[in-house]
């Protein structure tokens, strides 16, 4: 059981931060620049672990960002990697879907605990950004996987990806799976979606306090989400995977499209990010809900 | 002439209620009050253990009366005055049910009445009579005009019992009168889908006003709005399981509340400010408040690892297994739009930074503590052990002829479409948290701490005192820029609670001039009798 658990820490941390340096490079290139190297990003987490924390603000500040990569952490280990596998399950078996959904929220509250505590209300300012963003995002991704639910009648993961075995649930609910991307992508913090990271905006958004080791915790840990929330969309909508192979093809096909849809287009403001998820996206996984 | 019987149903609601009211008479151990509170109890005890309509209306106007009372003490004349027309209005309502099914029937005990007898039309006014009853007292939207004022103006104390017990007597109402006296071929199905919408719009309304409100105590109020809106939705479903789910969260919701209000009745006692733009950054002075609360919005978000997240996943698999998307869609919106609140409600007091000095601050009974301790540890037990609350209710379940929820430990939480083993999750978020405290507290590296609370990132200058930095208490303005929720923002049910008033003053207007004796009015009254013997004549 540890070394399951370890093993798929370590597969979500390196993924997380293989595709985090491939987005560097894809999103330079599509700027005319050559980018730093894939594994840039990684020695960056590593570097900054080791680098001086310029300020501290007490333990509330310190237990928010380990809350926030508590979440992240369980995230992935309530979520199995392969399709009805003996190992890379984690604890897959004791949860479901349900609670996946708000193992995925547990990480932002815990952020924004800490970053409220640190008393600048820049950082709040992104905080309160990320959370009025999140009733947006949340719909259509809540639409989906109940759209799922139902047509699996289970909230099982395991049971939902073995549902799949004929036909996978993007070719027979495109609907649902349009709209839990639209959102996907709002999770994974790419544009039009990303006013909260304000990377544009070096004095706002949660960050702003962050250095040293919390801000290498919080890289690390952002980076094992997104590798959570590819595998949650491989594991409803393209029937999971049978072998670690599959498994990197598939969500690196995901994160692909991703990054593409995240470059071509410009960044929505909150209540614009909020207003299209919930006319766009959710409408067309409402649409996808009566075909069920 | 009473008569009464001992349910589990009552029991438990009875049994919940007699915890609060314990923990709070801990703190008033000295007011004037005292006797109010404790007719208001055996109000309930008669409600909640009443064998026949009689009783039950004796026990819910009592209840009504002596919470009057009690309000009265600190509310405004025009608080009281709406709290109490709407809750008559909620007691005839109440009555004219409890005559109408005497007049169909002929008895008012609960096991003799039998609804088959009755016309469907008829029941169907019964059933409508019934729910606003419920409706007022619990606060659903529209009606739930009464309920922000009160629970704003009343003791702060007492808020807490208004949100954790009162609110619920509708609850009890619901489960007591559809369920266990009606039964559930009885009722046509369009007015359940009714009931259902009414609670989900109402949790979303509700979410909204809550998010907007600069007054603590408003927010808490709009929140156990939403909440109830939550439990009328899952119990419109009629059965063992939405039944399960309505009691689970009424448990939750009763000391998520307890705990809420008597947190913030402490941060107003100790500063004598009830304002998010007035309070902040309390955490580090008074941090096992801070703890408490961060317990209370954690249950009251439902997230896991803590109890709160077991009845909201009871609500959304009763709503899976109906095959009720659109509704648990609904619900998972607002569930997912109240994060905004609860991170308002633990910023706006406790994070940030502070808006005034700290000098003229009260120091805190310990007697406050006790209540929210307890709390605090009924949520993280139901957090470790979810059926525990489900073998509290399954005797409910027997009793009312369903059948019981089987579990094989108390660590795991089983539906028909999922289960989930909370002991499980608790653990592994214990171990990781302590894991990764451990490795991030192990790299030494070297730290500057901040030399004071303005030692921040501001955009390469040192903020200064007069500088607003509190932001947080502005959480909730931008949403007024998102088309649907503005629309829900800026609109409100007041004008037509209002334009209700104007009418009934204008028509008793007329209505005085009946009795009022004048001379005019004589004259005027003697010409309309002699018209109308007149007209009798003529024919």
């Amino acid at each position: 059981m540890l070394l399951d658990v370890i093993y798929m820490l370590v597969l979500a941390y390196s993924f997380g931060f293989l595709y985090y340096g491939l987005y560097r490079n894809i999103t330079a290139r599509v700027h005319g620049r050559f980018g730093p190297s894939i594994a840039q990003s990684f020695f960056d987490s590593i570097k900054l672990f080791l680098k001086e924390n310029s300020t501290s603000f007490g333990w509330m500040f310190y237990a928010g960002i380990i809350i926030m990569a508590t979440g992240s952490v369980m995230t992935v280990l309530f979520i199995p990697y392969l399709n009805s596998s003996d190992y890379l399950i984690g604890f897959s078996p004791y949860g479901n879907l349900i609670v996946v959904l708000y193992l995925m929220v547990l990480g932002p509250l815990g952020n924004a605990m800490g970053i409220g505590s640190n008393g600048n209300p820049f950082g709040v300012m992104g905080i309160t950004r990320g959370l009025t963003r999140l009733i947006g995002l949340e719909l259509p991704f809540y639409i989906a996987s109940i759209g799922i639910m139902i047509s699996s009648q289970t909230a099982d993961i395991g049971t939902i990806m073995a549902s799949q075995s004929e036909t996978y649930n993007i070719v027979s609910h495109p609907l649902l799976f349009i709209g839990a991307f639209i959102s996907f992508l709002g999770f994974m913090g790419k544009s039009p979606f990303d006013v909260v990271g304000a990377p544009q905006e070096v004095y706002s958004g949660p960050a702003t306090e962050f250095s040293g080791k919390f801000f290498g915790l919080a890289l690390s840990q952002s980076a094992i989400a997104s590798f959570a929330k590819l595998l949650l969309m491989v594991n409803l909508f393209l029937g999971g995977a049978d072998t670690l192979v599959e498994l990197v093809a598939k969500t690196f096909v995901l994160f692909l499209v991703a990054v593409f849809v995240g470059n071509v287009y410009a960044r929505f403001t909150t209540a614009q990010s909020v207003e299209f998820l919930i006319r766009v996206p959710s409408v067309i996984a409402l649409v996808g809900l009566f075909f069920i | 002439m009473f008569s009464f019987e001992i349910t589990p149903l009552g029991s438990l609601f009875f049994g919940l209620s007699a915890i609060v009211f314990i923990s709070l008479y801990l703190i008033r151990k000295e007011s004037k009050e005292l006797l109010l509170y404790t007719i208001l109890l055996t109000s309930l005890g008669f409600m909640f253990y009443a064998h026949d309509f009689v009783t039950l209306f004796v026990g819910w106007e009592s209840m009504t009366w002596s919470s009057y009372f009690i309000i009265t003490r600190k509310a405004t004349i025009k608080t009281t005055q709406k709290y109490i027309i709407f809750n008559l209005g909620a007691g005839f309502a109440l009555l004219g049910a409890i005559v109408l099914i005497y007049g169909a029937t002929g008895t008012l005990y609960y096991n003799e009445i039998d609804f088959s007898y009755i016309s469907p039309a008829l029941r169907v006014v019964i059933y409508i009579l019934v729910f606003i009853t419920i409706f007022i007292k619990s606060g659903i939207v529209p009606f739930h005009y009464w309920v922000v004022d009160t629970y704003e103006e009343s003791d702060h104390l007492f808020s807490a019992i208004l949100s954790a017990i009162i609110s619920k007597a509708g609850i009890f109402l619901f489960i007591l009168f559809f369920i266990q006296i009606v039964g559930t071929q009885y009722i046509e199905s369009q007015l359940l889908d009714i009931v259902a919408w009414l609670g989900v719009i109402t949790s979303i309304v509700a979410t909204f006003k809550a998010i907007s409100q600069d007054s603590i105590k408003r927010l808490l109020a709009y929140s156990s709005i939403a909440q109830i809106g939550y439990i009328i939705t899952v119990l419109s479903i009629l059965n063992g399981s939405a039944v399960e789910a309505g009691l689970y969260h009424v448990t939750i919701h009763i000391f998520v509340k307890l705990l809420l209000f008597v947190n913030i009745a402490s941060i107003i006692y100790i500063t004598g400010r009830s304002q998010f733009s007035q309070l902040g950054g309390l955490i580090y002075k008074y941090p096992v408040l801070f703890f408490l609360l961060l317990i209370g919005i954690i249950a009251l978000a439902g997230m896991p690892p803590l109890g709160g997240f077991n009845s909201k996943f009871l609500i959304y698999t009763t709503l899976l297994e109906e095959k009720r998307a659109l509704l648990l869609v609904a619900i998972m919106f607002s569930s997912a739009s109240a994060f905004l609140y609860c991170f308002k409600l633990i910023y706006g007091i406790y994070l940030g930074q502070p808006t005034h000095s700290s000098d003229e601050y009260k120091s805190l009974p310990k007697s406050f503590y006790i209540a929210q301790f307890i709390g605090a540890i009924v949520l993280v037990t139901l957090g470790i052990f979810p059926s525990l609350g489900i073998a509290i209710s399954n005797p409910i379940l027997i009793s009312l002829g369903f059948e019981p929820t089987v579990y094989r430990t108390l660590f795991e939480l089983n539906s028909s479409f999922a289960s989930f083993n909370g002991g499980m999750i608790m653990l592994v978020f214990v171990v990781v948290f302590i894991t990764l405290l451990i490795i991030v507290s192990s790299i030494k590296n070297r730290a500057v701490k901040s030399r004071d609370r303005l030692d921040i990132s501001y955009c390469g200058e040192v903020p200064k005192e007069e500088n607003n930095l509190h932001y947080g208490y502005g959480i909730g303005e931008e949403l007024g820029r998102i088309g649907f929720i503005r629309a829900i923002l800026s609109n409100s049910v007041a004008p037509y609670w209002e334009q209700l008033v104007t009418i009934t003053r204008d028509s008793s207007v007329l209505l005085k001039k009946v009795y009022s004796l004048t001379v005019q009015n004589i004259g005027l009254l003697i010409v309309i009798f002699f018209t109308i013997l007149l007209f009798i004549g003529v024919r």
